[in-house]
């Protein structure tokens, strides 16, 4: 697929408020009809997508993009928002951390990225609200984890592509993982 | 001096290490009451709500068509034309017999025992929450409507949960199932109270603080208390399902099935104080009224 040419204007204009629209829309729709069966939840688009930013983007950028993909996760979940906020952002730091150690590229690694980080994400949730008191069964825990993550692997295949149009749309260029520079803050 | 080079040679050891410890700020104020943001709120009730409102009657509507059409394709060795006209004429049924369930469901809500000072607004799940820690629902009814946080879920079946978080136009809702939920309650027979917890699956309860000496059996019935200000006394929340008791220590466990089917939840009616004023004949009329569903 080609993507369409913009300009540097159109770019820089329009990027942020389409991402917002797109977001809410998404988001609409997940939690009306993208729903897993037996209460599972609903698949995890924004996690996804933030683990693709982990992937492609410097630390910086990581920690500006990933506080605000979980403003959007607050006002969908349930899930006491200290709690969801700390798994989120430590799911996704973890990531970048591996991706800038092991130096990853390619939708295989970006795959095994993301249930990694999933599986992360959803075991330290359950551990902080069994903590409290008030985590569900671990029998349902674990075979709602289990049933989530042939979805998680779908949309990160899915959504790996997706991304990188976007970024060719929007002419970003994947910053490069390698610490090529010791103690550079990128 | 030496601190200004020091921090500029290890400023990315620094950032990172405030970037990881920065998400325990979150859990250690886990207790304490931060002020709400806006900026979600007005959002979602702009794009969100609606959005999910359309898709939700969209998908419930093409489910409904698509089962009737099958049903019709099966039947293949029929006429063609007949086929046409039966599906035509099935295709009208059905969105007269879905409007005949709506009307029944709604029937039934309006049937609600008034409670003095309080009246119900109605108003339509449109979606569910996206975790599968909580068990939490989205109605289409908000601040707009007077909706305020701890306010009582419920419908003619009973006990559905506690409104969470309010924005504009639409609220979250947790169920009594959900882990969180805690209401008090007693057994309709011997008038044992405790509290119902829940346990975080669909349709399974907790019994609380249940005394050894109280007499619980399989099968009675347990109602909200009231003593808890959210709930009015005496709503259904379920029925004793398994009861427990050990030879030694101060309490038994039971658990109980709720009346509510989650799954099947369409319509609530949140409970709404009425506001304050002066004892009037209009106020004493309007004690039981039930506020339009939003469209």
């Amino acid at each position: 697929m080609r993507a369409p040419r913009l300009t540097l204007t159109q770019r820089r204009y329009l990027e942020f408020p389409l991402l917002v629209v797109l977001l809410l829309v998404l988001q609409g729709m997940q939690i009306s009809f993208i729903q897993l069966p037996a209460m599972t939840g609903s698949v995890p688009l924004l996690f996804v997508l933030g683990v693709y930013i982990a992937y492609t983007r410097s630390w910086k950028k990581l920690a500006v993009l990933s506080c605000f993909l979980v403003l959007f996760e607050l006002g969908a979940s349930g899930v006491t928002s200290g709690i969801l906020i700390a798994a989120f952002l430590w799911s996704l730091f973890g990531a970048r951390a591996f991706v800038a150690q092991l130096a990853l590229e390619g939708r295989p690694s970006f795959i095994v990225l993301c249930l990694n980080a999933f599986l992360f994400f959803r075991i330290f949730t359950w551990f902080v609200l069994a903590a409290r008191g008030h985590a569900p069964p671990i029998g349902d825990a674990v075979s709602g984890l289990l049933l989530m993550l042939p979805f998680v692997l779908f949309l990160a295949y899915l959504m790996f592509p997706l991304c990188l149009l976007w970024d060719e749309i929007f002419g970003h260029v994947p910053d490069d993982s390698r610490d090529l520079t010791p103690g550079e803050l990128r | 001096m030496a601190f200004n080079r020091f921090f500029l040679r290890n400023r990315k050891k620094a950032f990172l290490i405030f970037l990881f410890l920065a998400p325990l700020v979150p859990l250690l104020l886990l207790r304490v009451t931060l002020p709400k943001i806006h900026v979600y709120d007005t959002l979602s009730s702009w794009v969100v709500q609606p959005v999910a409102e359309t898709t939700s009657n969209l998908v419930g509507g093409v489910r409904v068509v698509w089962d009737r059409y099958v049903s019709v394709v099966n039947a293949k060795s029929e006429n063609e034309r007949l086929l046409r006209e039966v599906s035509e004429l099935k295709q009208k049924i059905v969105g007269f017999e879905e409007l005949q369930r709506e009307n029944s469901r709604l029937s039934k809500a309006l049937k609600l025992e008034p409670v003095a000072g309080h009246e119900y607004v109605a108003a339509r799940v449109i979606g569910q929450d996206l975790s599968q820690e909580s068990q939490a629902f989205f109605i289409n009814a908000g601040a707009s409507q007077g909706l305020e946080p701890r306010m009582a879920v419920v419908t003619v079946d009973g006990v559905v949960g506690t409104i969470k978080k309010v924005f504009s136009h639409t609220s979250v809702f947790v169920a009594a199932s959900d882990p969180t939920h805690d209401l008090d309650a007693y057994v309709s027979r011997s008038r044992a109270r405790f509290i119902v917890e829940g346990r975080g699956e669909p349709l399974v309860g907790r019994l609380k603080y249940l005394d050894r000496a109280e007499d619980v059996m399989v099968g009675d019935e347990i109602l909200s208390s009231g003593l808890d200000g959210v709930f009015p006394k005496g709503l259904l929340l379920g029925w004793v399902v398994r009861v427990e008791k050990p030879k030694t220590g101060v309490t038994q466990s039971a658990e109980l099935r709720m009346s509510v089917d989650l799954g099947r939840l369409e319509e609530v009616m949140v409970v709404r104080p009425m506001a304050a004023g002066p004892a009037t004949a209009a106020n004493a009329a309007a004690s039981s009224t039930v506020r339009e569903l939003p469209l």
